[in-house]
């Protein structure tokens, strides 16, 4: 049964295989350069000392490799990737009717049933352990200097992946066994996929819990948790901490910009009562978000492989 | 070896197709006393049958005491054949000449004869089955 | 071993509201070719996916090698071969492959068999089941489910897609497989030619129930289609079972089942083969079909 179920995914976990590969192969010798790059330019060293006064040596650092964040959105489709290829196999059981020449083996369907899909997860699971892999050694340089909250970087690292990866195959799954059709699977599941996964990025990840906020006088330093955090507002703002209007922080700041000392253009800005706001959510709740946003895509894909099962037991004959 | 064929389109059940097959391969010296009849899978690899039926014309050829069975090697064509018109038909056959001279001089011609035997042994089968 | 292959008792399936299959009674004899005949719709694939326990029952019950095989599935699944609609196979598989799944999937595996038998058919064991002819693969099918040493083997419509010479090759390689002994064998179609060489036993289903079942030999010798001036068939209805009456103006032709000797010499009785009657079967409303046909002979 293993056997089989091995044989009838092999062209699928190749192409996982190839997949991956392809990210290493582009990640890899960049993420070389850059860690000779973050000890050779003395980045690392700096902020092991604090931090203070690094700023420029960080900015120059972050300036040389915001290219490097280029190919990461197209990564986003490897979860949803190796979901959708792990489920195919199953889903073409039912589409050309193979699976009568199964259940009319020797192996009871419950059996033959369990096997494959604990087989499909575990190389899914496995997958994504190495997507996971791959990612968090490569930005190891860059998780120091901007830590890891930010979208494109909270996706990847941590354990939401593996609930990105379930989801996704057990929705394409689902869909699968319902319609019977593996392309249209794909492509449904696919794109009812990324829906979510963006809708929870953009609306609902911010507010699992409620975000920090601080408001501080312009010129003096912030709060020491914003470093690294993941920035949903920041800009000037009145001492509530209103948001000034665009119109009013641009009058501002061309009032104060009178070309003296820089010292010069904050105390000015500080006369005209100007504070900092800062919205965020802090680095330290990296595993509480995580938990959150695993936890809900989790409770998903187990929603959709009970159901993909159920339709199996009751509605395939 | 004889070989067998059918004709879907004659109206004789497949199994007397077969018998006729190898009586007049007797009759032709085709088949002789000893020679070995295709077996049932030979038969039914060639012509798509049911080996039932090739069984039956077996049986039907055995119980004619033309071939015998032998358990677990085959059938084959008996040595001694019995005659061709058994004498305890001569008496029915002489009945029958008298009948169809009685209906020729009715003004009954060969085909209205064979139409009259063979409706007449429908209601027999009618007869049968009740 | 027992003395039926196949037993449905009140067996019935219903797809939401629609009845697939309806109050089937009938009864396979151990050892014979049965041949399920019915026109697309007619119920044939529920009956044979209820006997295999692909599906289970909405009303009675069916057995079969005296076990049901949706409630016991690993007792009578491996004495079982399905061969189903259109013979599906893993079509990314080599043959050899495929053969290696059947063995890994049952406890009694005849590999011996299953090689030889491809080697007859010339069907090499690295050739790809997807560059496989229709036949082949009907073939390979058969071969599968042989290989399992089945005491019954089930086939959906296994010569509905082949052309002339390869449903006749199907066929002989399967009359070949009965001939070896101890196999009962079960297969549905909507095209009654060949049937009638081939098998010993039919069940004749339409409009989701059944209209006939029984040795086709004593089918064939109880029906006679009567014909003779117009005339009210009243008086044969009343000792034979008129399975379909046509008139023109001054004739009337009846297909009947005997029930008794007919001495009326209006009618000219003849023969009818298996064709003509499974036609007049299939050609009436179903609202008049009799119950006691059910009970064959």
């Amino acid at each position: 049964m293993i056997w089989l179920t091995w044989r009838l995914q092999r062209l699928e976990t190749a192409l996982v295989l190839a997949a991956l590969a392809l990210a290493a192969a582009s990640l890899i010798p960049l993420g070389l350069h850059m860690a000779s790059v973050y000890s050779a330019s003395g980045v690392g060293a700096c902020l092991a000392h604090g931090g203070s006064g690094c700023g420029s040596t960080v900015d120059s650092f972050q300036h040389r490799f915001e290219h490097a964040g280029a190919i990461i959105p197209w990564l986003n489709f490897l979860p949803g990737l190796i979901g959708v290829l792990f489920a195919a196999p199953l889903i073409l059981d039912f589409e050309h009717g193979t699976f009568r020449f199964a259940w009319t083996q020797s192996v009871p369907r419950n059996r033959w049933l369990t096997v494959r899909l604990t087989v499909m997860c575990a190389a899914a699971l496995l997958a994504t352990f190495a997507l996971i892999q791959l990612m968090t050694w490569f930005r190891i340089p860059l998780d120091h200097v901007s830590g890891r909250m930010e979208p494109n970087v909270f996706d990847f690292e941590g354990i939401v992946p593996y609930a990105y990866t379930l989801f996704a195959l057990a929705l394409v799954l689902a869909i699968g066994i319902v319609t019977r059709r593996a392309v249209t699977a794909a492509a449904v599941g696919l794109i009812a996929y990324f829906a979510l996964r963006v809708g929870i990025q953009i609306w609902l990840r911010k507010d699992f819990i409620a975000p920090l906020r601080k408001v501080w006088p312009v010129g003096l330093p912030g709060p020491s948790n914003v470093d690294r955090a993941w920035s949903i507002t920041s800009g000037p703002s009145d001492a509530s901490g209103h948001l000034l209007p665009p119109t009013t922080a641009n009058h501002i700041l061309a009032l104060c910009n009178n070309g003296s000392t820089k010292q010069g253009d904050l105390a000015c800005m500080r006369a005209h009562h100007v504070f900092n706001l800062a919205v965020y959510q802090p680095a330290s709740r990296f595993w509480l978000l995580q938990g959150i946003e695993t936890a809900i895509f989790a409770a998903l894909a187990a929603a959709l492989l009970a159901t993909a099962v159920w339709w199996v037991r009751n509605r395939v004959s | 070896m004889i070989e067998f064929r059918l004709d879907q389109r004659s109206g004789v059940p497949t199994y007397l197709q077969l018998v006729q097959q190898v009586r007049q391969a007797l009759r032709l010296g085709i088949l002789q006393p000893g020679d070995q009849l295709p077996t049932v899978k030979e038969v039914v690899g060639k012509l798509a049958i049911n080996p039932n039926t090739v069984l039956k014309a077996y049986r039907e050829l055995d119980r004619e005491g033309l071939t015998e069975g032998r358990r677990g090697q085959g059938t084959f064509v008996s040595h001694d054949q019995p005659a061709a018109v058994p004498g305890d038909y001569s008496a029915l056959r002489s009945a029958l000449l008298k009948w169809i001279e009685r209906a020729r001089k009715a003004g009954l011609d060969d085909e209205s004869i064979n139409a009259l035997v063979a409706a007449t042994l429908q209601t027999v089968f009618f007869e049968k089955a009740a | 071993m027992s003395e039926f292959a196949l037993e449905a008792r009140g067996l019935g399936k219903r797809y939401g509201k629609k009845w697939a299959l309806r109050d089937c009674t009938l009864e396979i004899p151990t050892g014979c070719v049965a041949a399920l005949v019915g026109p697309n719709g007619a119920g044939k694939t529920t009956l044979l996916h209820l006997a295999v326990g692909l599906t289970d029952a909405t009303a009675g019950s069916v057995r079969v090698l005296g076990r049901s095989a949706w409630e016991k599935p690993e007792v009578v699944l491996p004495r079982l071969g399905f061969v189903a609609q259109e013979h599906p196979l893993y079509r990314r598989f080599r043959i050899g492959e495929m053969l290696k799944a059947g063995e890994k999937l049952n406890a009694t595996w005849d590999q011996a068999l299953a090689q030889t038998r491809l080697e007859r058919l010339g069907i090499p064991l690295d050739q790809k089941i997807g560059t496989l002819s229709g036949g082949q693969q009907a073939q390979v099918a058969l071969t599968l489910a042989l290989a399992k040493r089945p005491e019954l083997l089930v086939l959906d419509e296994p010569i509905a897609a082949l052309d002339p010479l390869a449903r006749r090759d199907f066929l002989k390689s399967l009359m070949e497989a009965v001939a070896d002994g101890g196999l009962t064998v079960l297969l549905s179609s909507h095209i009654i030619t060949d049937l009638e060489r081939v098998c010993d036993y039919m069940i004749l289903l339409s409009a989701s129930q059944v209209q006939l079942a029984a040795p086709i030999e004593d089918i064939v010798a109880e029906h006679r289609v009567l014909s003779g001036p117009r005339s009210d068939p009243s008086a044969v209805e009343r000792l034979h079972s008129v399975i379909q009456a046509s008139h023109t103006d001054r004739q009337t032709t009846l297909v009947v089942r005997a029930n008794g000797h007919l001495y009326d010499s209006r009618w000219q009785v003849d023969e009818v083969d298996l064709e003509e009657i499974v036609l007049a079967y299939l050609g009436r409303s179903p609202a008049d079909a009799p119950e006691s046909l059910e009970v064959a002979s």
